[in-house]
Protein backbone atom coordinates (compact mmCIF):
# COMPACT_ATOMS: atom_id res chain seq x y z
CA UNK A 1 0.00 0.00 0.00
CA UNK A 2 1.49 3.49 -1.11
CA UNK A 3 0.35 6.44 0.82
CA UNK A 4 0.27 9.82 -0.74
CA UNK A 5 1.20 12.54 1.65
CA UNK A 6 -1.99 15.28 1.35
CA UNK A 7 -0.50 18.08 2.48
CA UNK A 8 2.93 18.52 0.10
CA UNK A 9 5.88 20.91 1.18
CA UNK A 10 5.94 24.25 -0.93
CA UNK A 11 8.73 26.46 -0.56
CA UNK A 12 7.61 30.29 -1.44
CA UNK A 13 10.64 31.59 -3.90
CA UNK A 14 11.50 34.84 -5.36
CA UNK A 15 13.83 36.13 -8.00
CA UNK A 16 14.49 40.01 -8.61
CA UNK A 17 15.42 41.24 -11.69
CA UNK A 18 16.80 44.48 -13.34
CA UNK A 19 14.48 45.62 -16.41
CA UNK A 20 15.89 47.42 -18.99
CA UNK A 21 15.70 48.85 -22.28
CA UNK A 22 14.00 51.59 -24.68
CA UNK A 23 10.66 49.84 -26.32
CA UNK A 24 8.53 51.89 -28.50
CA UNK A 25 4.72 50.95 -28.55
CA UNK A 26 4.33 47.35 -28.38
CA UNK A 27 7.87 46.60 -28.26
CA UNK A 28 9.22 44.72 -24.97
CA UNK A 29 11.94 45.56 -22.12
CA UNK A 30 14.63 43.43 -21.28
CA UNK A 31 15.07 41.00 -18.47
CA UNK A 32 18.40 42.92 -17.94
CA UNK A 33 20.00 40.99 -15.09
CA UNK A 34 19.75 38.61 -11.94
CA UNK A 35 19.69 40.47 -9.09
CA UNK A 36 19.26 37.69 -7.01
CA UNK A 37 16.84 34.73 -6.55
CA UNK A 38 15.84 31.59 -4.07
CA UNK A 39 14.42 29.51 -7.13
CA UNK A 40 14.81 25.76 -7.21
CA UNK A 41 16.04 26.41 -10.89
CA UNK A 42 17.15 30.59 -11.92
CA UNK A 43 15.37 31.70 -14.74
CA UNK A 44 17.09 31.36 -17.91
CA UNK A 45 17.02 34.20 -20.82
CA UNK A 46 18.62 37.14 -18.88
CA UNK A 47 19.96 40.02 -21.07
CA UNK A 48 17.10 39.40 -23.91
CA UNK A 49 13.06 40.33 -24.06
CA UNK A 50 11.77 36.54 -22.95
CA UNK A 51 12.66 34.81 -20.25
CA UNK A 52 12.04 30.89 -19.33
CA UNK A 53 10.65 29.78 -16.01
CA UNK A 54 10.40 26.05 -14.95
CA UNK A 55 6.39 25.47 -14.43
CA UNK A 56 5.10 26.55 -11.37
CA UNK A 57 2.92 28.53 -9.72
CA UNK A 58 3.18 32.50 -10.43
CA UNK A 59 2.50 35.65 -9.60
CA UNK A 60 4.49 38.45 -11.93
CA UNK A 61 5.12 41.94 -10.74
CA UNK A 62 7.18 44.53 -12.62
CA UNK A 63 8.38 48.38 -11.41
CA UNK A 64 9.67 50.91 -13.29
CA UNK A 65 12.16 53.53 -12.42
CA UNK A 66 12.64 56.54 -14.81
CA UNK A 67 14.17 59.97 -16.04
CA UNK A 68 12.33 62.18 -18.28
CA UNK A 69 13.10 64.74 -20.54
CA UNK A 70 9.10 66.06 -20.47
CA UNK A 71 6.31 65.74 -17.58
CA UNK A 72 4.48 63.37 -19.54
CA UNK A 73 6.21 60.95 -20.81
CA UNK A 74 5.66 57.71 -19.41
CA UNK A 75 5.14 54.29 -20.30
CA UNK A 76 2.23 52.12 -19.87
CA UNK A 77 3.30 47.76 -19.65
CA UNK A 78 1.65 44.77 -19.08
CA UNK A 79 2.65 41.13 -18.85
CA UNK A 80 2.59 38.59 -21.92
CA UNK A 81 2.62 34.25 -21.11
CA UNK A 82 3.27 33.08 -24.36
CA UNK A 83 2.14 35.39 -26.60
CA UNK A 84 -0.88 36.50 -24.46
CA UNK A 85 -1.21 39.46 -22.58
CA UNK A 86 -2.26 38.76 -18.43
CA UNK A 87 -3.05 40.57 -15.96
CA UNK A 88 -3.53 44.53 -14.95
CA UNK A 89 -1.51 47.07 -16.11
CA UNK A 90 1.08 49.16 -14.77
CA UNK A 91 2.38 52.91 -15.60
CA UNK A 92 4.97 55.27 -15.08
CA UNK A 93 4.47 57.94 -13.15
CA UNK A 94 0.78 59.25 -13.65
CA UNK A 95 0.53 58.21 -17.73
CA UNK A 96 -2.67 59.66 -19.20
CA UNK A 97 -3.46 60.69 -15.57
CA UNK A 98 -3.99 57.48 -14.33
CA UNK A 99 -1.50 56.02 -11.75
CA UNK A 100 -1.34 51.95 -11.25
CA UNK A 101 2.08 51.69 -10.59
CA UNK A 102 2.63 47.67 -10.94
CA UNK A 103 1.65 45.66 -13.58
CA UNK A 104 0.69 42.22 -11.84
CA UNK A 105 -0.58 39.09 -12.96
CA UNK A 106 -0.98 35.79 -10.89
CA UNK A 107 0.05 32.88 -13.14
CA UNK A 108 0.18 28.92 -13.30
CA UNK A 109 1.65 26.17 -15.72
CA UNK A 110 2.26 23.18 -15.78
CA UNK A 111 4.85 23.34 -18.26
CA UNK A 112 7.45 25.69 -19.14
CA UNK A 113 6.32 29.80 -19.35
CA UNK A 114 7.80 32.22 -21.81
CA UNK A 115 7.56 35.32 -19.99
CA UNK A 116 7.71 38.71 -21.43
CA UNK A 117 6.81 42.27 -20.51
CA UNK A 118 5.28 44.39 -23.35
CA UNK A 119 5.11 48.40 -23.67
CA UNK A 120 1.53 48.75 -24.59
CA UNK A 121 1.73 52.05 -24.96
CA UNK A 122 3.61 55.47 -24.12
CA UNK A 123 2.52 58.82 -23.19
CA UNK A 124 4.31 61.52 -24.88
CA UNK A 125 8.11 60.47 -25.80
CA UNK A 126 9.25 57.26 -23.92
CA UNK A 127 10.93 57.81 -20.61
CA UNK A 128 14.49 56.46 -19.57
CA UNK A 129 14.57 53.29 -17.34
CA UNK A 130 17.14 53.77 -14.65
CA UNK A 131 18.88 50.86 -13.28
CA UNK A 132 16.50 50.59 -10.26
CA UNK A 133 13.58 49.36 -12.63
CA UNK A 134 13.08 45.84 -11.39
CA UNK A 135 10.52 42.80 -12.52
CA UNK A 136 9.85 40.41 -8.70
CA UNK A 137 8.76 37.31 -9.65
CA UNK A 138 7.01 35.07 -6.54
CA UNK A 139 6.74 31.10 -7.20
CA UNK A 140 5.74 27.72 -5.63
CA UNK A 141 6.14 24.48 -7.77
CA UNK A 142 3.45 23.28 -8.86
CA UNK B 1 10.02 31.25 4.57
CA UNK B 2 8.41 28.43 3.42
CA UNK B 3 4.88 28.25 2.06
CA UNK B 4 3.08 24.53 3.36
CA UNK B 5 0.13 23.93 0.78
CA UNK B 6 -2.95 22.03 2.68
CA UNK B 7 -5.03 21.45 -0.41
CA UNK B 8 -3.97 19.68 -3.71
CA UNK B 9 -0.99 20.32 -5.18
CA UNK B 10 -2.64 22.50 -8.56
CA UNK B 11 -3.93 25.06 -6.26
CA UNK B 12 -1.81 28.26 -6.51
CA UNK B 13 -1.22 30.29 -3.24
CA UNK B 14 -1.38 33.67 -5.60
CA UNK B 15 -4.79 34.71 -6.32
CA UNK B 16 -6.13 38.13 -7.53
CA UNK B 17 -8.84 40.08 -8.03
CA UNK B 18 -9.93 42.36 -9.98
CA UNK B 19 -13.01 43.94 -11.84
CA UNK B 20 -14.57 43.36 -15.67
CA UNK B 21 -15.25 46.99 -15.99
CA UNK B 22 -14.80 50.48 -13.97
CA UNK B 23 -14.82 49.58 -9.87
CA UNK B 24 -18.71 50.87 -9.03
CA UNK B 25 -18.97 53.26 -5.50
CA UNK B 26 -19.52 52.36 -1.85
CA UNK B 27 -18.96 50.04 0.91
CA UNK B 28 -21.21 46.86 -0.45
CA UNK B 29 -19.43 47.18 -4.31
CA UNK B 30 -17.85 43.70 -4.94
CA UNK B 31 -15.50 43.11 -7.71
CA UNK B 32 -16.50 40.74 -10.33
CA UNK B 33 -13.77 38.57 -11.37
CA UNK B 34 -11.44 36.14 -8.51
CA UNK B 35 -8.65 33.88 -9.62
CA UNK B 36 -8.97 31.37 -7.10
CA UNK B 37 -11.78 29.89 -5.63
CA UNK B 38 -10.63 29.41 -2.41
CA UNK B 39 -10.96 33.07 -2.35
CA UNK B 40 -14.87 33.21 -1.48
CA UNK B 41 -17.33 36.00 -1.54
CA UNK B 42 -18.69 37.96 1.52
CA UNK B 43 -20.21 41.22 1.33
CA UNK B 44 -18.25 44.04 -0.32
CA UNK B 45 -15.36 41.54 -0.61
CA UNK B 46 -13.38 38.16 -0.83
CA UNK B 47 -11.88 36.06 2.23
CA UNK B 48 -10.17 32.94 3.14
CA UNK B 49 -10.16 32.30 6.55
CA UNK B 50 -5.70 31.17 7.01
CA UNK B 51 -2.57 33.72 7.07
CA UNK B 52 -1.82 35.59 4.55
CA UNK B 53 -0.55 38.64 2.54
CA UNK B 54 -2.38 41.05 0.35
CA UNK B 55 -1.42 44.06 -1.33
CA UNK B 56 -2.93 45.83 -4.27
CA UNK B 57 -3.88 49.53 -6.31
CA UNK B 58 -7.12 51.27 -6.88
CA UNK B 59 -6.65 53.48 -9.59
CA UNK B 60 -8.90 57.05 -9.55
CA UNK B 61 -10.39 57.71 -13.18
CA UNK B 62 -10.92 60.96 -11.99
CA UNK B 63 -10.67 63.46 -8.96
CA UNK B 64 -10.60 60.75 -5.94
CA UNK B 65 -9.67 60.32 -1.98
CA UNK B 66 -10.34 57.33 -0.67
CA UNK B 67 -9.05 53.97 1.30
CA UNK B 68 -9.28 50.39 1.20
CA UNK B 69 -10.87 48.48 4.27
CA UNK B 70 -9.02 45.16 4.76
CA UNK B 71 -8.50 42.78 7.21
CA UNK B 72 -10.91 43.03 9.56
CA UNK B 73 -14.83 42.60 9.51
CA UNK B 74 -18.02 45.07 8.97
CA UNK B 75 -15.97 47.68 10.03
CA UNK B 76 -12.31 46.97 8.56
CA UNK B 77 -9.02 49.18 9.02
CA UNK B 78 -8.90 51.98 7.29
CA UNK B 79 -4.93 51.75 5.98
CA UNK B 80 -2.98 55.27 4.92
CA UNK B 81 -1.08 52.97 2.35
CA UNK B 82 -4.63 52.93 0.64
CA UNK B 83 -5.31 56.01 -0.18
CA UNK B 84 -5.51 57.33 -3.58
CA UNK B 85 -6.04 60.73 -5.45
CA UNK B 86 -5.95 62.28 -8.51
CA UNK B 87 -3.39 64.90 -8.01
CA UNK B 88 -5.05 67.70 -9.42
CA UNK B 89 -7.29 67.88 -6.35
CA UNK B 90 -5.43 66.48 -3.42
CA UNK B 91 -6.05 68.09 -0.12
CA UNK B 92 -5.87 65.74 2.10
CA UNK B 93 -2.55 63.95 3.34
CA UNK B 94 -2.33 60.75 1.74
CA UNK B 95 0.70 58.30 1.51
CA UNK B 96 2.19 55.35 -0.85
CA UNK B 97 -0.98 54.29 -2.64
CA UNK B 98 -0.09 50.34 -2.26
CA UNK B 99 -2.08 49.15 0.54
CA UNK B 100 -1.20 46.05 2.38
CA UNK B 101 -2.41 43.76 4.92
CA UNK B 102 -1.14 40.53 6.60
CA UNK B 103 -3.34 38.68 8.75
CA UNK B 104 -4.85 35.74 9.63
CA UNK B 105 -8.09 36.36 8.35
CA UNK B 106 -7.22 37.88 5.01
CA UNK B 107 -10.17 39.78 4.12
CA UNK B 108 -10.75 43.15 1.84
CA UNK B 109 -14.17 44.09 2.76
CA UNK B 110 -15.26 47.68 2.19
CA UNK B 111 -13.75 50.11 -0.05
CA UNK B 112 -14.37 53.18 1.93
CA UNK B 113 -15.03 56.35 -0.31
CA UNK B 114 -14.24 60.33 1.23
CA UNK B 115 -14.43 61.40 -2.56
CA UNK B 116 -14.83 58.71 -5.12
CA UNK B 117 -15.70 59.35 -8.92
CA UNK B 118 -15.10 55.73 -9.52
CA UNK B 119 -11.85 53.18 -9.80
CA UNK B 120 -9.97 51.93 -13.61
CA UNK B 121 -10.77 48.25 -14.72
CA UNK B 122 -6.90 48.11 -14.08
CA UNK B 123 -7.29 48.14 -10.38
CA UNK B 124 -6.61 45.16 -8.36
CA UNK B 125 -6.38 43.24 -5.14
CA UNK B 126 -3.69 40.38 -4.96
CA UNK B 127 -2.94 37.74 -2.14
CA UNK B 128 -0.46 35.43 -1.07
CA UNK B 129 -1.68 32.48 1.03
CA UNK B 130 0.32 31.75 2.95
CA UNK B 131 0.03 28.52 5.48
CA UNK B 132 2.08 26.97 8.29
Amino acid sequence: MSYIAPFANKRLQIAEIRLSGSPAANGYFTFHSLIDDTFDTAPTGLNSATLTLPAGNYIFRAFMDITRSSTNDNYVFKWEAGGTLIGVEGRTAIADNIRSDAAEVPHDSTSSISLKLKCTSIEGSAPTLTSESRAFIWRVSN
Amino acid sequence: MSYNQRTTTTVTPFAQVTNSSNWGIGNTFQPDTVSETWLTSVTGGYEFIGKGYMFGFLIPTGIAISAVGVGDDTTPDRYTCGYYFYPGNAGRAFSDDEFVNYGTTVRHRKVDPYYWPQASDQSRINVMRVEG
